[in-house]
C-alpha cells in the first residue's frame, strides 16, 4: 500500500468514526410509550385520516380527552411505516380526522423537553375560533405541564403515564379573549425546565 | 406570489426526497388512487405571513407542510368556499406539520409560515 492510500484510508475511517460518534451523540432512544407493549387502546381508528401513512402496530394512545361539544380524541403516537419518522396525532376517534407533526425518529424532542401541537377549529377571525386544544408528549425529565394564558394565569395539564398531555381550552376562557400563549415543562421538584410558546 | 430562488444542492436533494415522499404515499395500500401535488414546491420561507394556498376541490383531505428541518412555526389548514372559514388548523414547530379534514366540502388547503427564520419546505395537498 502507498503512502498516499494508506493516508486515504486512514481519513476515510477517521470521518466515518466521527460521523458515527455524532449521529450516536444526537440521536433519541425511543420514547417509552413507544417501547411498551400495546393493548386495544392503542389501535388506530381504522378511520384515522393518516392509517395508511404508519405503521399501525407501532401505534400507541399517550392521551385521550374530550371537546367542549362531547367529542371524543385521543392523542396517538407512531411510527412512519418506513421507520423514518415518529408522529404525534390528535385524533377525532369519530371521524378519524387527524392534526399533529412529524420529527425525525432519533430526534423526536432534539433539545427540548416537550413537543406540543396547537389545533383548532374556525377562524382565522378569533371570535369564530372554537375546540382550542393543546397536545404533546414530554420527556421523563418532566414532572409537570401546564398551559399558560395570555392574562398571565397558568392551568395544570395532566401528564399521562405515557408522558402524554392533551388541554382542552375552556368556552368560558375563549368568551373572556383569553388565549394560550405558551406551555410550560417543570422537573418533579417543580423546577423550569422550558417555555414553549404556542404561537396562538 | 411565488419566492422561486435557484435550487441548491441541498434544496435539489430536499426535492428528491419530497417526489420520493409523495411516491411512498401514492404506492401505499389504501392510497393508490390518491391524488396529490405540491402547491409550494420547494420554497425558500423568508417572512412571517408568507403563505401558500391550493386550488379549489371536494376532494381535498390532507394537507402538509413538509420542511427541512424541525424548529420553524408553520401553519396548516382547510379554508371553505364559502364562508371562508379554516377547519382543522394546525400550527407547530414538528418538520412535518399534517393534517387532514374529512369533508366533502368545497375547500382549499393553505399553509403559512408564522417565523422571522428562514427555512426550506414544501406544502403537499392530497385526496386521501
Amino acid at each position: 500500500m502507498t503512502k498516499y492510500r494508506f493516508l486515504t484510508a486512514v481519513s476515510i475511517a477517521t470521518a466515518a468514526i466521527a460521523a458515527a460518534a455524532v449521529a450516536y451523540a444526537t440521536s433519541e432512544g425511543s420514547p417509552d410509550a413507544l417501547v411498551r407493549p400495546g393493548g386495544a387502546q392503542d389501535e388506530l381508528p381504522a378511520n384515522a385520516g393518516f392509517l395508511g401513512q404508519l405503521d399501525a402496530g407501532s401505534a400507541r394512545r399517550v392521551a385521550s380527552f374530550r371537546l367542549a361539544g362531547g367529542r371524543e380524541r385521543a392523542v396517538y403516537l407512531a411510527k412512519t411505516r418506513d421507520g423514518r419518522q415518529l408522529c404525534l396525532f390528535d385524533t377525532d376517534l369519530a371521524t378519524g380526522d387527524q392534526g399533529g407533526g412529524c420529527n425525525d425518529a432519533g430526534a423526536l424532542f432534539g433539545e427540548h423537553s416537550i413537543v406540543i401541537s396547537l389545533g383548532y377549529d374556525g377562524g382565522p377571525s378569533r371570535e369564530t375560533i372554537r375546540d382550542v386544544r393543546i397536545v404533546g408528549l414530554a420527556t421523563p425529565s418532566v414532572g409537570s405541564v401546564a398551559v399558560e394564558l395570555s392574562n398571565g394565569d397558568e392551568r395544570t395539564v395532566r401528564l399521562t403515564r405515557d408522558l402524554g398531555f392533551a388541554w382542552v381550552m375552556p368556552q368560558a376562557d375563549i368568551k373572556r379573549g383569553l388565549e394560550p400563549v405558551a406551555v410550560i415543562a417543570r422537573t418533579p421538584s417543580g423546577q423550569f425546565l422550558e417555555r414553549q410558546q404556542t404561537g396562538f | 406570489m411565488s419566492h422561486h430562488i435557484e435550487p441548491s444542492r441541498r434544496a435539489i436533494a430536499f426535492r428528491r426526497l419530497l417526489v420520493g415522499i409523495l411516491a411512498l404515499a401514492l404506492l401505499l395500500p389504501g392510497v393508490a388512487t390518491a391524488a396529490a401535488y405540491a402547491y409550494a414546491d420547494n420554497w425558500w420561507w423568508m417572512v412571517p405571513g408568507q403563505g401558500a394556498g391550493s386550488n379549489f376541490s371536494s376532494a381535498w383531505r390532507h394537507n402538509w407542510f413538509i420542511k427541512q428541518f424541525a424548529g420553524y412555526d408553520t401553519t396548516v389548514t382547510f379554508i371553505d368556499s364559502t364562508g371562508y372559514n379554516w377547519h382543522a388548523t394546525v400550527r407547530n414547530t414538528w418538520k412535518t406539520t399534517p393534517t387532514m379534514w374529512d369533508s366533502t366540502a368545497v375547500k382549499k388547503a393553505h399553509c403559512r409560515s408564522n417565523t422571522v427564520l428562514e427555512f426550506g419546505g414544501s406544502c403537499v395537498v392530497a385526496t386521501n
